[in-house]
């Protein structure tokens, strides 16, 4: 089997998961305690608002039958209308996602760049000063609670220092960019509207080292005992008895190969800063996902709430094949099929 | 593997680079930068390409020290002027600044549409009151004095078998498009909320009892209801001051009328969240949901704002607000918590608001449930309730002791101490009805907090003192939507709950608490009385304001000691301003007259 088999394959995998998880999810949004129509209409609805909210949504229709109205219309494209917004789920998810993944690529990002060298240089310094510092900095980015972490973000950045807004994804009088990813940094970037690209990317800072510092703990901790590992092999030794620098051996030859547990880590890291998005966007106002799904849920918005884990289901599979797939790149031994 | 070890440095040095940019006094305070690109990309589009680019050099010089990467995407940027102008100059004109807007966080979650035909949240009615003019009007926070607003005046007459409302509208309105408002505007904003049917459209059939063919117009500046006999002209009135009464330009909205599922949509989907067709102060200058609002004046309404601008931010943290409000980025904060509130009393720079709210709390007593059907016990109840102590303890004064029905700011308010706590007299009252060794009784309660009233302290206060009259009460906790299903089909035993109106007129908590054939609130407490439910009928059809009062008074004293509810509270609603905020009042319906205020 070749390279696209396999990856043909893992996509097919991918609808049987789709499958699974919209029923899991259909079954214990409806069966849960609680009332839509209520969530929606509030106290002061009168019953036959309510009762006509119920047919407007299918509600008084039995549950399997409303699963396959649901996915009759998924398969058509249609996610349904949101219960709470009263607009087309699809239409909410796509002005949510950019705003969720420009924040989780953006987290990645400081989470690699910051954790794999704490990584390298908390092994290589084992059980001295910089490993000492690493590991505290990664038990306190373990620790802390997101939550938390924004909070006193926000109190040092925006409230003592005034070095960074307190949140939103752009300064309120700074006009967004012109619409192509959604990405208000890409997107500035790439009609070359420099105050905004610098306004967004002001904004997307905090949020983002926020959400990333946790899995930047991770990364570190993984980095640190795969090289610890890698640091003992005989090839290593060998690489020094050709009389290579020091730092060339760490690099070149003990960082490849420490990499590929820290890889696998850094795919279902992303799919956790998904999640892990929730509680940063609530904290900083970040228009994205993570308040969408929270105000779904807690409205009782089934549409939307199917909405989001499917998308969800897709990402995190999605993202760890591209780890998969990734392997190969960085051990020539590896090959799929 | 050279090029990714040699890529994660560069991709560690971009990332310095980008926040040393960002944190540069550029990034950080682009508002004059800003301005001076919105007036240009406003006025004067060509030279939007120079000024755009000359923001650059600081971007430039540091990319030139770094690396390839940075250097690409200034290419980019810097490559296609012609492209940098024409995204800048097709953005959307622009807020001018923060001197001439205000700027109000707020939770605007339940900000679902612009639509005055579809709006009915709180959220929704702050802009569609500020966008859309209604034929009369209340002002500031007052909701007893009617005055006109696009009708100069107004007549009421008895045809016979059914009133004939008469409305003479102002000469000279326009709407932000420019177009006259007729009495064409009128027929048309009012039948097209019926025809939508959305939440609101309750207001003209079932609180009015009008349909599309009896709103007409017989010349260009009347405009005429026909009502049955079983509605009240007065309390329609009342009803008209609602932000759905609205009026839409109809020339402007049925450009935008589109067919959605084989119907016409009468222009909601535009009105919803793309544009605005009023004659108000405001206009809708975009919406983007779970983000913000942005209003701006409407040059051609009758009443210039006195700010410009108003950004209704969604600030969802209570606290993210107070730091915003403490650092002078916003003007209004609306969803800090009582001791927020207290906290920020003492910062010279702001001004705390205890303004006027029309919802009630109160304990519904299902009188389907022994001994609940005893009107003794529930006396006991109410008589064992230690009312200033939820008010002053719990609350901490930031609520007012009410035990009626209807609430202080409505016309018929009856805010009068019914019950003042004895408990001798409670257990005198359970021993007449021969329960002197109390009861056990399950409560119903939503889980956390509704608005600034914790529900579970609540239930625990009551709790407490309802075990000193041997009334034992096992609380359970309920999400509100699962409470609220319980509730509507009747089953509840104590359901501790609160009520909003939704108009400024007594009849809207007179007929669901004291009506049963209303469907609502005395119907999920099992309580149906012929008494009240005439009382209720006679006080929403008399005309006269003075002796409408006067029937309320009667009806929510009866309801007090008859009716199946243990009514406690109205709570304040707190607010924080800038201490420069002037003009600012608070409508207890849950808007606010934003053309008065500056700052």
């Amino acid at each position: 089997m070749n390279f696209w088999n396999y990856v043909a394959r893992r996509l097919v995998g991918i609808v049987f998961v789709l499958i699974g998880v919209s029923i899991i999810t259909f079954l214990i949004s409806h069966i849960v305690p609680g009332d839509p129509a209520a969530a929606a209409l509030g106290d002061r609805a009168r019953e036959e608002q309510v009762e006509a909210f119920r047919k407007q949504y299918g509600l008084d229709k039995p549950i399997p039958e409303q699963y396959v109205i649901y996915m009759r219309g998924l398969l058509q494209g249609d996610l349904g209308l949101s219960i709470r917004t009263r607009r087309p789920v699809a239409q909410d998810l796509a002005q949510k996602v950019p705003a969720t993944i420009e924040l989780s690529i953006a987290a990645l990002l400081i989470a690699i760049t910051l954790g794999v060298p704490a990584g390298i240089w908390s092994a290589v310094y084992r059980n001295r000063l910089p490993d000492h510092l690493v590991r505290i900095f990664a038990l306190v980015g373990g620790s802390l609670p997101i939550f938390w972490m924004g909070l006193l973000m926000i109190g040092l950045f925006y409230n003592q220092l005034s070095l960074l807004p307190a949140g939103g994804r752009i300064d309120q009088f700074t006009p967004p960019p012109q619409t192509i990813t959604g990405m208000y940094t890409v997107d500035s970037l790439l009609t070359g509207n420099m105050i905004a690209f610098q306004s967004s990317l002001h904004h997307l800072i905090l949020p983002a080292f926020v959400l990333g510092y946790f899995s930047t703990a991770v990364i570190a901790r993984m980095m640190r005992s795969s090289m610890l590992e890698v640091l003992n092999q005989d090839y290593l030794r060998t690489a020094r008895a050709k009389g290579l620098k020091e730092r060339a051996v760490i690099l070149r030859h003990g960082f490849r190969n420490a990499l590929i547990p820290t890889l696998t880590i850094i795919g279902i890291t992303f799919g956790s800063l998904l999640s892990g998005a929730v509680l940063t966007e609530t904290i900083f106002s970040w228009p994205g996902l993570g308040g969408y799904a929270t105000s779904s849920a807690i409205g009782l918005d089934f549409p939307a709430v199917m909405g989001v884990t499917l998308l969800a289901a897709i990402i995190y599979p999605l993202s760890n094949l591209f780890v998969d797939l990734s392997y190969a790149w960085l051990d020539p031994r590896i090959r799929h099929g | 593997m050279k090029l990714f070890t040699r890529s994660m440095w560069v991709l560690g040095a971009l990332l310095a680079l980008v926040a040393i940019i960002a944190c540069s006094p550029a990034g950080g305070v682009p508002q004059g930068a800003v301005q001076t690109v919105q007036a240009v990309a406003t006025n004067v589009p060509g030279t939007v390409a120079a000024a755009a680019t000359n923001v650059a050099p600081t971007v430039q010089a540091a990319a030139t020290q770094a690396n390839q990467a940075v250097a690409t995407v200034q290419a980019v940027a810097t490559a296609v002027p012609a492209t940098v102008a024409a995204a800048v100059a097709t953005q959307a004109p622009a807020p001018s600044g923060a001197e001439n807007t205000i700027v109000w966080v707020k939770n605007i979650d339940d900000y679902i549409t612009t639509d005055p035909a579809e709006g009915y949240e709180f959220s929704d009615w702050l802009a569609i009151h500020n966008i859309y003019d209604t034929l009369v009007k209340f002002e500031g926070k007052d909701l007893t004095n009617l005055k006109p607003g696009l009708a100069e005046k107004w007549d009421i007459k008895d045809a016979g078998d059914h009133w004939e409302l008469t409305f003479t509208l102002k000469d000279g309105v326009k709407f932000a498009s420019g177009n006259p408002l007729t009495s064409a505007d009128v027929v048309y904003s009012w039948q097209r909320a019926i025809n939508l049917n959305k939440s609101p459209a309750f207001l003209w059939t079932s609180t009015g009892g009008l349909t599309p063919e009896s709103i007409t117009a017989p010349d260009a500046k009347t405009v005429m209801l026909k009502m049955p006999k079983t509605a009240s002209p007065t309390e329609f009135l009342n009803v008209m001051t609602a932000p759905p009464l609205g009026i839409v330009d109809s020339v402007e909205v049925k450009k935008h009328e589109t067919t959605v599922d084989g119907k016409n949509d009468f222009g909601n989907t535009w009105l919803k969240s793309e544009g605005s067709a009023g004659s108000g102060p405001y206009a809708l200058d975009h919406w983007t949901p779970q983000v913000e609002v942005l209003l701006k004046a409407n040059p051609n309404a009758a009443v210039q704002p006195k700010t410009p601008n108003i950004l209704i931010k969604h600030v969802p943290e209570a606290v993210n607000q107070q730091s915003l409000l403490e650092k002078g980025d916003a003007d209004i904060a609306f969803d800090l918590t009582p001791e927020q509130i207290t906290a920020v009393q003492s910062n010279k720079d702001l001004t705390t608001i205890k303004a006027g709210n029309l919802q009630i709390f109160y304990g519904g007593m299902n009188v389907a449930q022994k001994p609940l059907d005893n009107p003794k016990v529930r006396e006991a109840i109410r008589y064992a309730i230690d009312y200033d102590g939820i008010v002053k303890d719990l609350l901490s004064g930031n609520a007012q002791v009410l035990q009626t029905i209807i609430p202080d700011g409505l016309l018929g308010a009856n805010t009068e101490t019914i019950f003042t706590r004895d408990v001798e007299k409670a257990k005198g009252l359970l021993k007449e009805a021969g329960v002197e060794n109390g009861f056990d009784m399950e409560i119903l309660v939503p889980t956390g907090n509704i608005g600034i009233v914790p529900m579970g302290d609540l239930a625990a206060k009551l709790q407490a003192d309802l075990a000193e009259i041997g009334v034992n009460l096992k609380i359970t906790q309920q999400p509100e939507s699962e409470l609220l299903a319980t509730y509507r089909a009747a089953k509840g035993p104590i359901v501790l709950i609160r009520w909003g109106p939704d108009y400024a007129d007594p009849n809207t908590n007179a007929a669901p608490f004291g009506d049963y054939s209303a469907g609502s609130i005395a119907k999920r407490n099992s309580w149906d009385d012929k008494t009240s439910a005439e009382m209720v009928n006679k006080a929403k059809l008399e005309p006269d304001s003075a002796k409408r009062v006067a029937l309320y008074k009667e009806l929510t004293e009866y309801i007090a000691h008859n009716g199946p509810y243990a009514v406690l509270f109205q709570p304040f609603q707190l607010l924080a301003t800038r201490a420069n905020v002037q003009g600012f009042d608070w409508n207890p319906m849950g808007y606010s007259d934003l053309w008065t205020i500056s700052k």
